[in-house]
């Protein structure tokens, strides 16, 4: 046996008079074998006066300084039971026998770490977060520190939007990932990682570092044999009987990936959500200049809406994605939803004029039927040398909207809208050396037909009157560009070219009693642009440096049947751009970006008509393009420090934007004639915000505060008089979301935001403050072994000084669920006060408006699910 | 369940131990899981390499090495049994299917690090194995046993309450947590010396830290083996220079290497990027 310590000081024993040595030999008490590699301690209290091994013989050979009464040895070894000897002062040898025991340890796991950074990645471990409360990844996601998940299902990290979403480095859903977050069960994933400079190409991989985050989730097996999903039915009993029906599927293998889902309700489950197409133009296929609707359609409803109204909803999609080889993938998304809402509400709105304030009060039944289809095949060659992309997409969507209005004159709206989008998107990269060679074109072919019809009937005579408005919109775009990239060292120089093509068609007709003649017109327009833009970028590991000098030349060409001939101009516009962002180090870095744009605005602004788009709202085209400047100057500051859980950021927006034309509303009686003059105007938005978020793992406990202050200066029109109209708002959030113990996890929402306007009419100032409060809480306790309570509490009000409103209202909603192994029985109960009406308070440009909406009242739901 | 299924798998592993590939050294008495964080440039402290390691303890001989790759071997000679193929005299067509149901079942396919350190309690010998560019090395050396100094700052390390020691060794100061409630006398990497095993250790710059993640105490028969693999010979001094040259210029160690890529092998080719080089040894 052999000693693996030797105490330095032995070597010395002469110098040291008083030092106490303790030696002796350690044998197996059952058989008298000498036991090798014991530890020896010699212990003074607790602290270590010196330790040892026992040698192959079992000798060991221990010293203290000096002798203490408080001096004791003790013995461990492996597999044998600890044995404490008391010393005595003379230096003796002690023989030491030791009794052979079981080895008795407490097994431990330790969680991985909640949170890793690597490199621009974070990781974080789905495991830290997740709890027996969650289902879905999506509620885990909520619970990460640094990621927000909005309303809709929109995910942002430390403020910036993502703009891909992956499973196991696929994308499967091209932007609609509420899918996967709505539907994939949270055990299915082992970690988030969030790609803080996220480059799709993998050509331009370490040349261009996007400041654009993504998302991949890791899987806990990325090559699954059989698809996992849930299947529910529910049904319940409301103001009639209520339904609902979910069924979901995700299969992620090597190669190929597919979701699918289908899903049904009468029972207040909003289904547009989750087939929201999240990306922006930065992470999806180009959607700038896509034609808007003009009679627009109240389609969504936001979450605070959802208990006003009776719905019957209908979402499908199938996604599938097939990897070719390492490089090469196919994928098809198809999506088709369908809403159908029913609400009645009182609505109060208040309009100040230059110099007089008008009230109106409506009431209105309304039935939206919403229906879109969504259908995208993608092929992309996604190769270290070149990239191809190639989508086609198709898109129809029919509105509906029906509204019965008593005004005290009862009304008869229907706004009806149908849309039809085809649209195909090539994208064409090729490296060679350092030089970068693009081509891109991309077609689109709209067309909506809308139209409004409104039967009035209310006068003394008790005549009905009609009102109809026809639009044809058609719209051809194309959008075909290349580019030429040099990558030198830490700099590259990008030349871009891009002809934009853009032919629209628009005829309209509106027949008012009020006008002696229908009003009909008939435009043609063509509007081509020519871009070059010149690009310089520079990056090294902590300075990332962009200036683009973007030269519009546009031509543009009116064909006015009505009211002129030929009509053509050519503008020259140049739109600067400079970002800079600085890398101090891993935890802390700071973002600046700096843009002006100018804009001529929308073709229909060149239309001379009068546009009715509701029963008591004109829109008065000008025929003249309304060009505008936007100069923004944006600055933000992130720190992360992943491993403490901690993620912090303030960014800064200054926007000001010049328009040539100033936007006024005329009033005549109560119907709105919105226009311009052509008054310059000038608006100025000043934005910053604030978000801390940590993660406390000891106590498994996300805490997030994040503040907004806001203020803009606007000038409105309102009866041919200026009315500068200032605002201000000062919002603050806290959300808490804590798995108190085991069997309790309790989730804390407050928002307070306090808002003031001021609009200086002739007579002096009019001011409106508000203060609106909404605090949200939930609690889940697990009473029982697979049995869990929910309790629901949400609570929303709003005082306003002018006009003085104070109202505020409870929901109570509860559950019980009893989840033997992977099939879940629940009970629910929602709006347990059984609230009869909502009131909500809102301000636009100095006019307020207040609702009361009818409620969907108390019901009672049974559902079961099946996890698989 | 997943216990279930590992121990299986180690069933299944000791089962083709008997082959004359590997040389079964000891049985575990107990398994310690570390969660390794490595800095490996110094100049991007925040990219943090994260690694599992295991140590094996045995009666005379323990094994540290990469958890992944022990995964990787006892999931692939489970599944070889089941396909009936010879893990050691395995043509393309075992391989291929072999890769396919390792990827089809989830299991990775490889291991993160190569390192494998043995050490022999009684002899006072340690073995270290690692990997430099494409050969595997191996050399042997006395163990050394650091100058601990010990302190009565306690912890909770995984559990269990830990003392404090400080030591300097091989270039780094360290500050170790130890539990005395478990009598061996080892730890992660090449730390040894405490009365109690060392459940935490890291480096005064934190460029290189290990924790505990996980105790486990077999009830089934774990092996602690070692591949009979072709390895170099060498010594420690000369193993770490020859990695502190191939982070330094790549392209020039594997000058005239065989498996060099060939890029490496023209005189024209850009020159290969220095790989960021902190090892854990500096002396």
């Amino acid at each position: 046996m052999k000693y693996f310590i030797i105490p330095l000081f032995l070597l010395f024993p002469l110098f040291s008079h008083s030092q106490y040595t303790v030696q002796g030999t350690v044998r197996d008490a059952e058989t008298g074998k000498n036991v090798e590699s014991a530890i020896v301690s010699l212990l003074q209290g607790t602290n270590y006066a010196d330790y040892g091994m026992t040698k192959k013989d079992g000798t060991f050979i221990l010293s203290a300084p000096q002798w203490n009464d408080s001096l004791k040895l003790i013995i461990t070894r492996i597999g044998y039971k600890s044995q404490t000897v008391k010393l005595y002062g003379n230096s003796a040898n002690y023989n030491i026998a030791i009794e052979k025991s079981e080895i008795q340890l407490r097994e431990v796991t330790v969680r991985a770490a909640p949170i890793r950074n690597r490199s621009d990645t974070v990781l974080y471990n789905v495991g830290s977060f997740s709890s027996d409360a969650d289902r879905y990844i999506g509620d885990v996601l909520k619970k990460m520190p640094g990621i927000e998940v909005s309303d809709n299902g929109g995910i942002s990290y430390q403020g910036k939007a993502v703009t891909h979403f992956y499973v196991e480095g696929l994308d499967l859903l091209g932007g609609r990932y509420g899918v996967i977050t709505g539907n994939l069960p949270h055990e299915e994933v082992t970690s988030v990682q969030i790609i803080e400079s996220n480059q799709p190409l993998k050509m331009l991989k370490n040349v261009i570092f996007p400041d654009e985050p993504a998302i991949n989730l890791k899987l806990r097996n990325s090559n699954m044999s059989r698809p996992v999903g849930t299947l529910k039915a529910g049904v319940g009993n409301g103001n009639g009987l209520l339904g609902l029906l979910d069924a979901s599927g995700l299969q992620y293998a090597k190669n190929r990936q597919a979701a699918s889902t289908l899903k049904a309700n009468n029972a207040g489950v909003y289904l547009a959500d989750e087939l929201t197409t999240h990306y922006g133009t930065s992470g999806g296929f180009a959607t700038e200049r896509e034609p808007a609707a003009i009679i627009t359609q109240n389609g969504l409803i936001s979450g605070s809406e959802r208990n006003s109204v009776m719905n019957h909803s209908y979402a499908s999609s199938l996604n599938l994605l097939q990897k070719i080889d390492d490089d090469k993938q196919a994928r098809v998304n198809f999506a088709y939803s369908k809403n159908k809402t029913e609400t009645m509400t009182l609505k109060h709105s208040r309009f100040i004029t230059a110099d007089s304030l008008l009230a109106i009060d409506e009431q209105e039944a309304t039935c939206i039927g919403n229906n879109n289809i969504d259908a995208a095949l993608t092929f992309t060659d996604n190769a270290a040398a070149h990239f191809m992309e190639n989508q086609m997409k198709i898109n129809t969507q029919w509105h509906t909207a029906e509204a019965d209005i008593l005004n005290p004159m009862t009304v008869d709206e229907m706004k009806k809208f149908t849309g039809i989008n085809m649209s195909n998107f090539l994208k064409i990269t090729r490296k060679a050396n350092k030089r970068y060679i693009n081509f891109s074109s991309y077609f689109r072919y709209s067309s909506q037909p809308q139209s409004m019809i409104a039967s009035l009937a209310g006068d003394e005579s008790n005549n009905e009157t009609e009102i109809k408005q026809t639009i044809g919109r058609s719209n051809f775009y194309s959008k075909n560009g290349s580019f030429i990239m040099v990558a030198v060292s830490s700099s590259r120089i990008k030349l871009n070219f891009d002809l934009e093509t853009e032919l629209d068609g628009i005829e309209t007709e509106l027949a008012n009693p009020t006008f002696t003649d229908s009003i009909h017109n008939n435009l043609k327009n063509s509007d081509i642009r020519l871009i070059i833009s010149p690009e310089y970028g520079f990056q090294n590991p902590h300075v990332r440096i962009n200036f683009t000098m973007p030269v519009v030349y546009q031509h543009i060409s009116i064909n006015d049947r009505q009211y002129r001939e030929h009509d053509k101009f050519n503008p020259l516009r140049f739109n600067p751009s400079a970002s800079l962002r600085y890398i101090l180090n891993g935890y802390l870095e700071a973002n600046s970006r700096f843009k002006i744009n100018h804009n001529t605005g929308d073709f229909t602004d060149l239309l001379q008509s009068l546009i009715q788009t509701g029963y008591r709202n004109l829109i008065q085209k000008s025929g003249v393009w309304v060009q505008s400047q936007t100069r923004s100057t944006y600055v933000a500051v992130n720190y992360k420090n992943p491993i403490r859980g901690l993620f912090f950021s303030i960014n800064a927006n200054l926007m000001t934007m010049k328009f040539g034309r100033m936007a006024n509303e005329n009033f005549s009686g109560i119907t709105s004639i919105a226009g311009s003059t052509a008054k310059s105007n000038i608006t100025v938005s000043r934005i910053v915000s604030a978000n801390i978020s940590k993660f406390i793992s000891a106590i498994e406990t996300t805490v997030s505060f994040s503040a907004n202050y806001s203020t803009s200066t606007a000038i409105y029109g309102r009866q041919d008089k200026i009315m500068p109209v200032n605002a201000e708002t000062l919002g603050a959030s806290a959300r808490i979301n804590s798995c108190i113990t085991k069997n309790i996890i309790f989730f804390f929402e407050s928002y307070i935001s306090h808002s003031h306007q001021t609009a200086n009419q002739y007579s002096g100032k009019t001011s409106n403050r508000q203060t609106y409060e909404k605090h949200h809480a939930n609690l889940q306790i697990f009473p029982i072994k697979k049995t869990v309570l929910k309790i629901n509490i949400e609570r929303s009000g709003t005082t306003s000084q002018n006009p003085s409103t104070n109202h505020c209202q409870t929901f109570l909603d509860a559950s019980v669920a009893y989840r033997p192994g992977n099939m879940e029985f629940a009970l629910d109960v929602t709006n347990i006060f059984n609230l009869a009406q909502d009131v909500q308070t809102s301000f636009a440009g100095a006019n307020s408006f207040s609702t009361v909406r009818v409620l969907r009242g108390r019901e009672i739901m049974a559902t079961v699910r099946l996890t698989y | 369940m997943k216990r279930t299924v590992l121990i299986a798998l180690f069933f299944a592993l000791n089962a083709y131990v008997l082959s004359a590939k590997i040389t079964v050294l000891d049985t575990t008495v107990i398994r310690f899981r570390y969660e390794v964080k490595t800095v490996s440039d110094t100049l991007n402290p925040t990219d943090i390499r994260n690694e599992l390691f295991l140590l094996q303890i045995g009666k005379n001989v323990s094994r540290y090495s990469d958890y992944k790759w022990f995964v990787v071997d006892s999931a692939s000679a489970a599944i070889a049994k089941e396909i009936n193929v010879d893990l050691y005299n395995i043509d393309f067509n075992g391989a291929n299917e072999l890769n396919l149901k390792m990827s089809e079942k989830g299991y990775p396919m490889f291991g993160t690090s190569y390192i494998n350190i043995f050490i022999y309690t009684s002899e006072k010998k340690l073995v270290y194995i690692d990997k430099c560019a494409f050969d595997r090395y191996s050399y042997e050396e006395t163990v050394e046993v650091p100058d601990w100094k010990l302190f009565n700052d306690t912890a909770t390390v995984c559990g269990y309450l830990c003392r404090k020691a400080t030591a300097r060794f091989r270039g780094r100061d360290y500050e170790a947590w130890f539990a005395p409630d478990i009598p061996i006398s080892l730890g992660p990497w090449k730390f040894m010396g405490l009365p109690g095993i060392i459940l935490k250790i890291a480096d005064s710059r934190e460029h290189h830290q290990f924790e505990c993640v996980a105790i486990e105490q077999p009830d089934w028969i774990d092996v602690i083996y070692k591949r009979n693999n072709m390895k170099i010979k060498t010594d420690r001094l000369t193993f770490n220079k020859k990695r502190k040259q191939h982070s330094n210029n790549p392209k020039a160690y594997l000058e005239g290497h065989p498996l060099a890529p060939e890029s490496y092998k023209s005189p024209q080719s850009t020159p290969v990027k220095s790989i960021p080089y902190n090892p854990i040894e500096l002396e």
